[in-house]
């Protein structure tokens, strides 16, 4: 199979659609409530340790992702078994996400559509795009981060006449410990979600860019993602914001300049749409990586169909009502994605260091898997 | 892709599309659009009486716009909005809604229970506008008045929006309400819409505000006051200052238009629990009108007047939260927010017991105006020389 | 492939044993009837050199080919009046007659008697020679073609007004009036069993991309097909991605258009009998670039251009989003145009998207009958168009006003972009469909399923959406908008890899 590559402004638009994807949809920190951009601020802090982490991984085998990685470096049974657990995150990231996605669908617009729909058409057009190879997926992605970055600079200053500045204040009202908890939860969601990318974007034109490239994508998305949850808290306030699941969505309706300029909600559809479609297709890629190596299969391509309807079948699953799905993912998750975002990593890390230093007979094995 | 792939997906795509039907497909001409509703308390049980105006459209070339009013009962307000289709046979549509009248007498029992279905619904926006009704029944507004426009509820929307240059009534749409009600330190202000008859005709009046409590009605306010009451609370756009001032033992009117005003509310932090607020009106206005012969543009008259205004303002917005300190106790002005935001941990200590050291709340205004222009004219009319 | 194109050759070469000619002149004539018998314009002349009485001739050619003055003052005059002497005989007198007598431009001696007779069908006259068993193909083309005109399907108000016409020689002469390059190579090759038709590659050497060049003359080789009547035969059968509605191969009929496209190092496709050049490789982008845009302000052509991009996807788009606003989205459309379009609706007894359905047809309906119909009683549809179907409809409240907005509006959008119009309809109808289905996310959803679609294909190797989602600044210069010539200094990359520098960094 022919190597397929990427360029670094493809890779840095994946990167920032796959950490927007359904956070901007669902915010995030909201416990600091109208702290939340010093949260914010915190988590992509502490999450450049850890981008670090897996790039470094990923460059001591360049040209491999993160499961060649694994069987590389923990030989065939444990290698195998870490591939599952990556298999696994993927899978279940995927179908969450794809059903955040719904659920928004689902509450603030189609009410009476049922929920498959909107996950039939995820699944459709991520099988579609997966199946199309990481280069259309690049290339896909380079333009969709350009309308979203317009749409959102448009939407955003149309915003303007309408904020309080007062909805800040004050600062650090309740103390550190609500913010350190939305510190937290938005490391974990989604700024250290970035470990799935390890399975899907590995390969660029230029080794060395990786790091940057996944840096860089984490700051442009971290910055929208603060500059719209300051935005919401500005117009809505941090009272209010709390008690809806959509605080963005909420806010944009809020949205009136003149007679005209009103009621433009839908236009940030296009936003919530396209990034948590390219983060659930990035994971589906993933799990397809992990899959073609779990079984050493020639070809990612062949699985892809299967494993998105079983994502999208998943996702109607894995919750039972909204209430659940906002527990899950502000409660609940942040524990749950502990191991797959710290642990792991830092275990592959040291494993990888150490089989690099023993010499190169290990890698020789590899290249013939 | 070989072309079988494509026929199998064409097929599973069209399938899906056809078993699916159309959901949440609507036709516009197969829904009542409402305008407005008014809300009042059901006499016969605890729930309410939904009044609402629906537009109706009549097509063709000619399109033509007018109102029909349908009454419903329900316990809750969902219920009411659904019962409603037994009498209008369609559904509502409530997106384009533009007001909601709650009657005083429902306020006063509360309005918070009202208000979670609007905000709730994801067919309804919370940017409406709440207005109360100082008729005994809401439903009188939409059933009453005679309209200038065809909508009423429209009309209210239009009445409020343009508030911005008369400044006698607040504006208040749902979801600032629910976050007020939210809030610490704050209480709601809400417009309050009146009958009144002009040629016989019952006109709607929209003037003065609805002082609340937590979610609960306590008193009005009149529309000269409020305008001072907007000052305190910095949200004046625009508006009228009439002022006497007497030349040569003529007395004379003056009325100045606000161009700007912006008022600095900064807390003062007194004891450990204890705050005072002082408040710092700027306000810009032009001479727009003199009622009289008093020289008001030259620079004597000038100062004299600018005097003039800044004592009366700094009277009436004194006046004005006194008057609410004492009678309502209620902190409409957001103080207690601010101190919240200045001094934290004092207000740990007063969040308590708010509601009685509002009343008790030193508040120190001072005024500044600044007289911009005289229009168009730039001496006053001299009679006969 | 292989197979069929060995198949191919083997049935030539049968041809040429079976027809072999022979050193005699009746029987070669012979031959020529056997072969081409039953063919009445068959024009075949003996004759006899004055002087030398052995030296006996036969003149074959098809009447209405040729130009009769070639014939009459080149060939037969020579023929009979030269004093042909006897040593003449001794010497080969084919390679005499070829290099001494006939005052023709273009004379070639062949034995093949499957090339003789693809020659007299193009107009050529064929000279037997008695005691050779070589004939001698001479060129006296004389059918007739059209004039140059200014090319229908490609209006412009500046810029030079020639199209191309049927005749390729002709085509090819209008190129290279404007690239006199010797780089500026031209190959034929024949394509077609029954019509034998010539086809020409034109690229620009040290320009275009070898690779390119080698994977279409790869692509040419592969064609087995009984007859090419148009360059669209041609434009499907090499084509990438043979189910995408979008072009991957583009057409002009203006040599202006062919020549810039050469100097970018994109390749051009001459197809004799078709005034339609194919160039490629094609991008997305060109269906939006006219040769106008170059020539006018820049700024003006930028202007353009964009009015042209917006217009094609509002062209897909308007419909699908105005079904879904006004079915899914109401709360979405300010008070008073909700209002209106309300009381459009009313009494009218289709859904919308049915509504839109049916208007989007019959505007499909009259464009076709607009270009279908002899232009006398064009008139006739455009008052029924416009009156009976618009006006009348409505006012029956058979259709509301607003659908017939929009379905106007949609067609005249995609007349803009008039090249792009079969990917317009088949899209459009997915944005209806899906937006009809669950709203603006539908719509969301068919643009996604578009650009993924666009950004997967490819046109000889080259990612059609290059440049599209780039934001470097030589890459942008000439796509949504053209930027000022002096800052056009590189020619698109992949296309022309081997030679980027359009102009020097002078300036």
């Amino acid at each position: 199979m022919e190597k397929e590559t990427i360029s670094k402004g493809q890779a840095i638009s994946l990167a920032a659609l796959f950490v927007m994807g359904s956070t901007i949809t669902l915010g995030t920190a909201g416990q600091a409530k109208n702290d939340l951009w010093i949260s914010i601020i915190i988590a992509f802090a502490a999450s450049i340790p850890f981008i670090l982490i897996y790039t470094r991984i990923l460059s001591m085998f360049p040209g491999k992702d993160l499961f060649e990685i694994l069987e590389t470096v923990f030989g065939k049974l444990a290698g195998k078994l870490l591939t599952i657990i990556y298999i696994w995150y993927a899978f279940h990231l995927g179908s969450l996400v794809i059903r955040n996605f719904a659920e928004f669908v689902n509450t603030v617009s189609l009410p009476e559509t049922p929920l498959f729909i909107t996950v039939f058409f995820f699944g459709i057009f991520g099988i579609w795009i997966v199946k199309a190879g990481i280069e259309v997926f690049g290339r896909t992605a380079n333009l969709f981060i350009m309308i979203d970055l317009i749409v959102i600079l448009l939407v955003n200053l149309a915003v303007f006449p309408q904020i309080n500045p007062d909805f800040l204040k004050p600062v650090l009202g309740n103390g550190w410990a609500p913010v350190l908890q939305g510190a937290f939860s938005s490391f974990t969601f989604p700024f250290a979600e970035t470990v799935v990318l390890m399975g899907a974007i590995f390969s660029l034109n230029k080794k060395d860019s990786l790091a940057k490239s996944y840096l860089w994508g984490l700051g442009i998305a971290a910055a929208i993602i603060l500059i719209l949850g300051v935005r919401n808290v500005l117009m809505l306030g941090a009272n209010y914001v709390t008690s809806l699941y959509f605080p963005s969505y909420i806010a944009v309706s809020r949205i009136k300049i003149g007679e005209f300029l009103q009621r433009i909600e839908v236009t940030v559809d296009i936003v919530f749409l396209s990034t948590a479609f390219f983060k659930s297709s990035l994971c589906l890629l993933t799990a397809c990586r992990g899959i073609k190596s779990l079984f050493n299969l020639s070809d990612y391509r062949s699985v892809v169909l299967q494993t998105g309807l079983l994502m999208s079948t998943f996702s109607c699953l894995v919750y039972k009502s909204i209430m659940e799905m906002r527990e899950w993912a502000f409660e609940i998750y942040q524990y749950y994605a502990l191991p797959f975002q710290v642990f792991l990593p830092a275990i592959i890390l040291v494993g990888a260091t150490i089989r690099k230093r023993r010499g190169k007979e290990p890698e020789e094995k590899c290249t013939t898997v | 892709m070989g072309i079988r792939r494509i026929f199998f997906f064409a097929c599973v795509v069209l399938l899906a599309s056809i078993l699916s039907g159309c959901w949440n497909y609507r036709e516009i001409d197969q829904v009542n659009i409402v305008a407005g509703i008014a809300v009042d308390k059901d006499e016969n049980s605890d729930g309410y009486e939904l009044t609402a105006e629906i537009v109706e459209v009549s097509g063709g070339k000619d399109a033509k716009i007018s109102s029909e009013i349908i009454s419903v009962k329900g316990d809750t307000m969902f219920d009411a909005a659904r019962n409603a289709i037994a009498i209008s046979g369609k559904r509502l549509y409530w997106s384009h809604a533009k007001a909601i009248i709650i009657s005083s007498e429902q306020a006063k029992e509360g309005i918070g229970k009202i208000i979670d279905w609007y905000n709730r619904d994801s067919e309804t926006r919370a940017d409406v506008n709440i207005i109360i009704s100082r008729t005994k029944k809401a439903k009188d507004i939409l059933d009453k008045a005679a309209s200038i426009q065809e909508i009423l509820s429209f009309e209210m929307e239009d009445m409020i929006s343009n508030q911005a240059s008369l400044s006698k009534a607040p504006s208040q749409e749902v979801w600032q309400f629910l976050n007020i009600l939210e809030a610490e330190g704050v209480m709601p202000l809400i417009p309050v819409v009146d009958l009144r008859t002009i040629n016989g005709k019952s006109n709607l009046d929209i003037d003065g505000g609805a002082v609340f409590r937590k979610d609960k009605l306590v008193g009005f306010i009149d529309g000269e006051d409020i305008k001072y009451v907007l000052f305190a609370m910095d949200r004046i756009k625009g508006g009228l200052l009439i002022e006497n001032i007497e030349e040569n033992g003529e007395e004379s009117k003056v009325s100045l238009e606000i161009f700007e005003s912006d008022t600095k509310v900064r807390p003062v932090k007194l004891a450990e629990n204890k705050a005072a607020i002082k408040l710092e009106v700027e306000v810009v206005v032009a001479v727009g009108e003199i009622k009289g012969y008093a020289d008001v543009i030259n620079e004597e008259g000038r100062k004299k007047l600018r005097g003039i205004t800044e004592a009366s303002l700094k009277k009436n917005i004194e006046t004005v939260i006194k008057k609410i300190q004492k009678e309502y106790k209620s902190d409409i002005f957001g103080f207690g927010e601010k101190i919240r935001e200045k001094f934290p941990s004092a207000w740990e200590k007063m969040r308590k017991d708010w509601e009685n050291s509002f009343g008790e709340l030193e508040v120190q205004v001072s005024c500044k105006a600044r007289i911009e222009n005289s229009a168009m004219a730039a001496r006053p009319v001299k009679a006969g020389g | 492939m292989f197979k069929r194109l060995n198949k191919k050759n083997a049935g030539k070469d049968r041809a040429v044993e079976k027809s072999g000619l022979t050193k005699s002149l009746d029987e070669n004539v012979k031959l020529f009837q056997e072969v081409l018998k039953d063919d009445e314009t068959l024009v075949i002349r003996r004759l006899n050199n004055k002087y030398l009485k052995s030296a006996r001739f036969a003149l074959i050619y098809f009447e209405g080919m040729i130009k009769p003055d070639i014939i009459n003052e080149n060939i037969i005059r020579p023929l009979i009046q030269q004093n042909l002497k006897e040593e003449i005989l001794e010497n080969n007198l084919v390679e005499e007659l070829r290099q001494k007598i006939i005052a023709a431009s273009d004379v070639f001696e062949t034995r093949d008697i499957y090339q003789v007779c693809g020659a007299l069908a193009y107009g050529d006259t064929v000279l037997i020679v008695d005691g050779f068993d070589s004939v001698l193909v001479i060129n006296s083309k004389g059918w007739h073609t059209r004039g140059i005109e200014e090319p229908l399907s490609e209006k412009i108000v500046r810029g030079p007004r020639e199209g191309f016409n049927e005749s390729i020689m002709m085509n090819l002469s209008l190129i290279r009036r404007k690239i006199k390059n010797p780089g500026l190579k031209i190959q034929f090759r024949e394509i077609g069993v029954q019509t034998r038709t010539k086809v020409c590659i034109c690229y620009l050497e040290g320009t275009a991309c070898e690779k390119i060049v080698e994977e279409l003359r790869h692509r040419l080789d592969k064609i087995d097909i009984d007859g090419i009547l148009d360059s669209g035969y041609i434009q499907e059968l090499i084509r990438d991605e043979p189910f995408s509605p979008f072009d991957t191969i583009g057409i002009t009929e203006r040599p202006d258009i062919a020549a810039a496209k050469l100097l970018e190092g994109r390749i051009a496709l001459l197809v004799d009998g078709s005034p339609f050049a194919l160039t490629l490789p094609f991008l997305f982008i060109e269906y939006f670039q006219t040769n106008e845009d170059y020539y006018n302000n820049y700024f003006f052509g930028s202007v353009n251009r964009l009015l042209r991009v917006a217009a094609g996807l509002l062209s897909i788009a308007v419909p699908a989003i105005y079904v879904a606003l006004v079915t899914f989205h109401q709360e979405m459309i300010p008070t008073p145009l909700l209002l209106s379009i309300s009381a459009a609706r009313q009494g009218v007894p289709f859904p919308t998207i049915v509504e839109a359905l049916l208007m989007l047809t019959v505007f499909e309906l009259l464009r076709e009958a607009g270009t279908r119909i002899p232009t006398t009683v064009g008139q006739a549809v455009s008052i029924v168009g416009a009156l009976v179907l618009g006006q009348a409809a409505v006012d029956a409240r058979f259709v509301s006003a607003p659908i017939v907005i929009i379905a106007a509006f949609t067609g005249i959008t995609a007349l803009l972009s008039i090249k792009s119009q079969g990917a317009a309809i088949f899209f459009r109808l997915v944005f209806l469909f899906l937006g009809s289905m669950i709203g603006v996310f539908g719509i969301i959803f068919s643009f996604l399923g578009l650009i993924i679609h666009l950004m997967s294909l490819r046109s000889f190797g080259v990612p059609y959406m290059l440049n599209i989602s780039s934001l470097k600044g030589q890459d942008v210069k000439d796509t949504a908008i053209r930027a000022p010539w002096w800052h056009m200094r590189l020619r698109p990359p992949l296309i022309a890899a081997k030679n980027m520098e359009r102009q020097k960094k002078a300036n």
